[in-house]
């Protein structure tokens, strides 16, 4: 890849869990894509993104053009790279939807009262939060609209790369495409999108690169036209999948399930 | 006010009314069931000593000498325990807890009656609030020393832990109180302290409490912005670019101190840390910035209530404070405990 790099990682050995290492001797991640990492239960996903974002031991390196290996880099700074979605989120207290959006400024930014409201507004406003909604406690949303609050909360710091661990986890057709198309636009606004995922068709069609991980090693990766052939689906997830051609001439990934 | 929403009551009013709540709790406190108030002369001799010659009535000096130190201590007792609570669901991202529920409270009153055994608090009190700190940073370290390294925890764990913990030092307390106190009198005051009292309590040293109240209120509405972060739990905290650990162990250190004044000043007195920061958070919502010092002026107002329930019930008898919080407390916390079953 010739493209400017979000990070490069080198010799890494990152663990969570005493019985799992991911080992990656090389891999490098483009800036300003939206990049997929596919891969089964328990491949090592999560702890690609965990070992990205600082947050577990680790040997190797991690390395930021620009700011350097991301042990030395700043909690304050790394919040300013990278904003992180958990796979399960949750919030110990009711706060209303506009006060939970409030909490994902990183710290460090001091914004105006009116400058934050706008921002609140219009992160809502994008992820089709209603206006009214605003001041309802979140303790009363459903699973679905629990899950766009807390892309808001990733959102609204305005951070150069959004790490999310299953995205489109609890939300309904509509307002997948919805995020999709949202997250496209974020791209093409020049944020980068590195997103765990097991919407096969979605990663294919939708994001510029997609990273196989297998048992804890990078399995492959490469554009999603390129690397997502049927024979790697196979070896990723032991599924058949074909690529089909639609009447309007676009490439779809067909799962035979 | 449903199960899941709250009051959309604004900060503003909530403040006024709490006030208004306060000033009239403070005076009813002070002179309720005193004689002689009506008369202009009852407040001016006492402020305004204007003839060496006059004498103040008895009832003038029980104002002055016992029912205005026992205020003050009430208000921030009160104070200092609600805080503490609130401190305390922050720090372990659960509303449940609280310094009695996880067992702090215990360990202050181990270490206080241990003090007593080896006869270390003088009539000064000079040394309750060092030692009761003492007491309450041992069993909150101990608790830390279970969950600090493992992020969120669940409710079950921490609330069983604490139990074991506050079971373990409420024995050794009690062993201490039976049997190893010294002298009887010693013994009396320390199960006094140890079932919550503010009658007994110096002016000087009362007011000596004031600033310090103060300044931890401050230290403590200036780590709100952090704990409400803290609320999203410790790797979302830790990815916005807040130092967890730090933070973490400057929250223990702080709810040590608050617990020390409350508990040097009234005593042990359960539940009130539980109770009195859900009562603010139903009207005026989570952010702590807002929820601190409403909770710490709930807390005056609780306190001041029970203290006047103790004394005017069964006169001259006085029900202690703990008695009173736990006959509250308890049954709150059970409802707690049946209402957070919760998907969330």
């Amino acid at each position: 890849m010739v493209e400017p790099l979000f990070c490069t990682i080198e010799h890494l050995s990152a663990s969570v869990h005493k019985n799992f290492v991911l080992n990656i001797p090389n891999l490098d991640i483009p800036k300003n894509k939206f990049i997929t990492i596919l891969g089964e239960n328990g491949a090592g996903k999560t702890t690609l993104l965990r070992a990205i974002l600082g947050q577990i031991p680790k040997l190797g390196l991690i390395f930021f053009p620009g700011l350097g290996e991301i042990e030395k880099i700043s909690a304050h700074d790394r919040a300013k790279i990278m904003s992180f979605l958990p796979a399960h989120d949750h919030c110990a207290f009711n706060f209303s939807i506009a006060e939970f959006l409030e909490l994902g400024f990183p710290q460090g930014v001091y914004l105006g009262s009116e400058e934050k409201k706008q921002r609140i507004e219009r992160v809502a406003r994008e992820l089709n939060i209603p206006y009214e909604a605003l001041h309802k406690p979140i303790y009363s949303l459903s699973s679905g609209e629990r899950k766009k609050i807390f892309l808001g909360r990733v959102m609204i710091g305005d951070a150069d790369a959004f790490l999310l661990d299953e995205p489109y986890s609890y939300l309904d057709p509509f307002n997948t495409q919805e995020l999709i198309e949202h997250l496209k636009k974020l791209v093409a606004g020049g944020k980068t999108i590195l997103c765990v995922s097991h919407d096969l068709r979605a990663a294919y069609r939708h994001s510029d690169y997609v990273i196989g991980i297998k048992n804890g090693e990078v399995h492959g990766y490469g554009t999603a036209k390129n690397y997502l052939s049927p024979e790697v689906i196979k070896e990723l997830f032991g599924i058949v999948a074909e690529i089909v051609v639609d009447h309007r001439g676009q490439n779809l990934l067909i799962l035979n399930i | 006010m449903n199960r899941q929403g709250r009051c959309t009551l604004s900060p503003g009013y909530f403040f006024i009314v709490c006030t208004l709540l306060l000033v009239i709790v403070i005076a009813v406190h002070t002179l309720w069931g005193l004689e002689g108030i009506s008369q202009t002369e009852f407040f001016s001799d006492i402020f305004m000593p204007g003839s060496p010659t006059k004498h103040l009535s008895i009832e003038q000096f029980i104002f002055k000498d016992i029912r205005i130190p026992r205020t003050i201590a009430g208000l921030i007792a009160g104070f200092a325990f609600s805080i503490a609570g609130v401190l305390c669901q922050g720090v372990f991202q659960n509303d449940l807890a609280s310094p009695s529920v996880l067992g702090i409270s215990s360990g202050a009153a181990f270490f206080v009656i241990l003090a007593y055994v080896f006869n270390f608090i003088s009539r000064s009190w000079f040394f309750l609030p060092f030692v009761a700190f003492l007491g309450a940073l041992s069993s909150l370290l101990s608790l830390s020393y279970f969950f600090l390294s493992r992020g969120r925890v669940s409710m079950k764990e921490l609330l069983l832990v604490g139990f074991a913990i506050s079971t373990i030092f409420s024995a050794g307390a009690s062993l201490g109180l039976r049997h190893l106190i010294p002298s009887p009198i010693k013994a009396g005051e320390a199960l006094s302290w140890l079932l919550g009292d503010i009658s007994i309590r110096p002016l000087p040293m009362v007011v000596a409490y004031l600033p310090i109240v103060i300044l931890l209120l401050i230290a403590a509405i200036s780590f709100s912005r952090s704990m409400d972060t803290l609320s999203l739990g410790d790797d979302v905290a830790q990815s916005l670019g807040f130092e967890i650990k730090g933070l973490r162990i400057k929250l223990i250190a702080l709810i040590c101190l608050l617990e020390a004044t409350g508990l040097s000043l009234a005593g042990v007195v359960p539940f009130i840390g539980l109770i009195v920061p859900h009562i603010a958070r139903s009207f005026i919502g989570p952010k702590h910035r807002n929820l601190i010092f409403a909770s710490g002026m709930l807390g005056s107002i609780l306190l001041l209530c029970a203290d006047l329930v103790g004394r005017t019930v069964n006169p001259p008898q006085q029900i202690e404070l703990g008695v009173i919080f736990s006959f509250i407390g308890a049954p709150f916390f059970i409802y707690l405990v049946l209402r957070n079953r919760r998907t969330w």
